[in-house]
């Protein structure tokens, strides 16, 4: 995908996204991170179509995505928002077979081939066993897998995260993780994410994108974007980077 | 999931059993025997039971369905547990609408309820335009609801105060009133009632999808704002239709929802059928009620429904604090 010279703003006063370029490569995990308000989440707005350009254009295979249908989009482009709501008795089952509604219309539906991939997109985030249980009854962590299993029922080629592991404990935090690692080299998902934990953005991810004040600061492996120099300017925090064998790249934040 | 199957059939069952005792009980007393060889055979009793109960029995059924299969639709356009007709003014405005209507061009009867239907869709209209700025905040939404019912239900009895006599004919729309009824309300309603009824079959799985955040609905492909506009279409459709021939019956709409929720589950696949059911039993129950608890005086059924429903609501409440989400 790629995003042109778009300009957006949520209030016609000031600029969320000013002039912005970048590119997302395809097959690759992609992290977008900066501070609050700095327009990540809105980057992936611009990019899912939940929002619209105000100027520039945002390209699906060479092909504005506002020219593509709105279940052409879902069939290609899934997204895990950060706030999600469902009825509490609804079950996993159901919830995650909402993710056919693109491959659905008024009068045909593939009974069997939505079994198939409903049970594939339950196994692959380990709900299977729980299908039939009550949203409301489960943690956190079981509930991200659910949205996450939901989207994975579009069977898009592209799959998009706002925040997956804001709410969730270290372990879940991880789980997740290790799930859209395993999605993206299992299955060749192009993931893009928007993140605020540093350390996590420079393990899981194959680029990273740093945003600042609507645009991008720089864009590249995390060995090449993550500097001291860098995190200075975007965040304003002094921080140390360190590499070690055990461990790889690592940032500690030493004061402001 | 026996649950379910067990709510559905002794509504049904009840369903059945009202209507029978209904039909037969009142000022002319039959035996069910009577009533059904009547039927076949013809008598005067059982031709003045077909003339005045039959209808208002059809009549109170298709309201108490149309009106709470409305509010079960209204609430999931606005994913508002509190939406209701009655409350947020599509009643009233569609009953203004007929009055006015009826004053004005008294032989358009037949056209009342497409009139109630402009006028049910006016008072949408205002809520919900009123409300689109702070993102249809539930609180608001029922706020400016409220605002609106009280204008049209003014409206309303300046109209009942000047005491026309087209007003008379067609009673007092602010409560409602099913004796006199006649077959050829019957036709009315139950004509553009199974049209909405009918079309809300084919809405359930919108239904289901917006009550996910609009942003999660829109990027699994559906188009939020069409899914929205043919829903509130349909729900004021059955409002109005049924406010135009059984008058203003506030809280169906509330509560038949709410009982089938906490019965059935969310899901409006189920949700819609069971609440057409309850709400037929609902209203068919409280009109049965009003005309033989006290008889020979007749109380109007909104006044019986509002008696069982409120302390009912409250109870279901105090039950599960389980309102309705996630």
């Amino acid at each position: 995908m790629e995003v042109e010279n778009v300009v957006y703003s949520h209030d016609q006063k000031t600029n969320h996204i000013n002039q912005l370029s970048v590119e997302i490569e395809l097959g690759k995990i992609t992290t977008i991170i900066g501070p609050n308000g700095c327009g990540k989440s809105t980057l992936l707005g611009l990019l899912s179509n939940q929002y619209l350009p105000q100027k520039g254009t945002v390209k699906l295979r060479n092909q504005h995505l506002q020219q593509y249908k709105l279940k052409e989009i879902a069939k290609r482009i899934a997204i895990v928002h950060q706030e999600n709501i469902a009825p509490g008795d609804l079950t996993i089952e159901s919830l995650v077979s909402y993710g056919r509604l693109p491959h659905r219309t008024m009068f045909k539906t593939d009974k069997e081939k939505d079994y198939a991939v409903i049970t594939w997109a339950l196994k692959e985030t380990n709900l299977l066993e729980l299908k039939k249980e009550r949203i409301d009854t489960l943690s956190g962590g079981q509930r991200q897998r659910v949205w996450i299993a939901m989207v994975l029922a579009q069977q898009t080629p592209y799959l998009f995260l706002d925040e997956p592991t804001t709410y969730l404990d270290l372990y879940y935090q991880y789980e997740i993780l290790e799930l859209i690692k395993h999605l993206n080299q299992s299955f060749g998902l192009t993931i893009v994410m928007v993140f605020h934990d540093i350390n996590q953005a420079i393990r899981y991810s194959d680029e990273i994108i740093t945003m600042k004040h609507g645009k991008v600061m720089k864009k590249g492996s995390p060995e090449i974007v993550i500097t001291e120099e860098l995190l200075q300017e975007i965040y304003e925090v002094d921080v140390l980077i360190k590499k070690e064998t055990e461990t790889g790249l690592y940032m500690i934040p030493i004061g402001i | 999931m026996w649950r379910k199957l067990i709510s559905f059939i002794i509504v049904d069952m009840l369903l059945v059993i009202v209507m029978i005792y209904s039909a037969v009980t009142g000022s002319i007393q039959l035996s069910v025997l009577e009533l059904i060889q009547g039927l076949f055979t013809g008598n005067e009793q059982v031709e003045i039971v077909k003339d005045l109960r039959f209808p208002r029995i059809i009549i109170g059924m298709m309201a108490g369905a149309a009106l709470s299969v409305s509010g079960a639709l209204l609430q999931a356009v606005v994913r508002n547990p509190l939406a209701e007709p009655g409350i947020i003014g599509i009643s009233s405005g569609a009953a203004f609408f007929s009055v006015l209507m009826v004053f004005l061009f008294p032989t358009l009867f037949f056209y009342v309820p497409l009139f109630a239907f402009i006028g049910g869709s006016l008072a949408f209209l205002l809520v919900y335009s009123f409300s689109w700025k702070s993102g249809l905040d539930p609180l608001r939404m029922i706020l400016i609801g409220v605002a609106v019912n009280a204008v049209f239900t003014g409206l309303l009895h300046v109209f009942s105060f000047t005491g026309s006599s087209m007003i008379a004919a067609i009673g007092d729309m602010t409560m409602s009133n099913l004796s006199m009824k006649k077959w050829s309300d019957v036709k009315i309603i139950v004509l553009y009632g199974s049209i909405g009824l009918f079309l809300s079959f084919f809405v359930y799985a919108w239904c289901n999808y917006l009550a996910l955040n609009d942003k999660t609905a829109k990027s699994l492909g559906l188009n939020v704002n069409v899914a929205r506009f043919v829903i509130s279409v349909i729900a004021v459709l059955l409002a109005s239709v049924a406010t135009s021939i059984a008058g203003v019956f506030a809280f169906v709409g509330l509560i038949v929802p709410h009982v089938g929720r906490s019965l059935i589950g969310t899901d409006y696949k189920l949700l819609i059928p069971f609440s057409a059911l309850m709400g037929a039993l609902l209203i068919l129950i409280a009109d049965t009620l009003g005309r033989t608890i006290v008889s020979p005086i007749e109380a109007p059924a909104s006044i019986i429904v509002a008696l069982i429903g409120g302390p009912f609501l409250i109870f279901l409440l105090r039950k599960s604090d389980r309102i309705y989400g996630s």
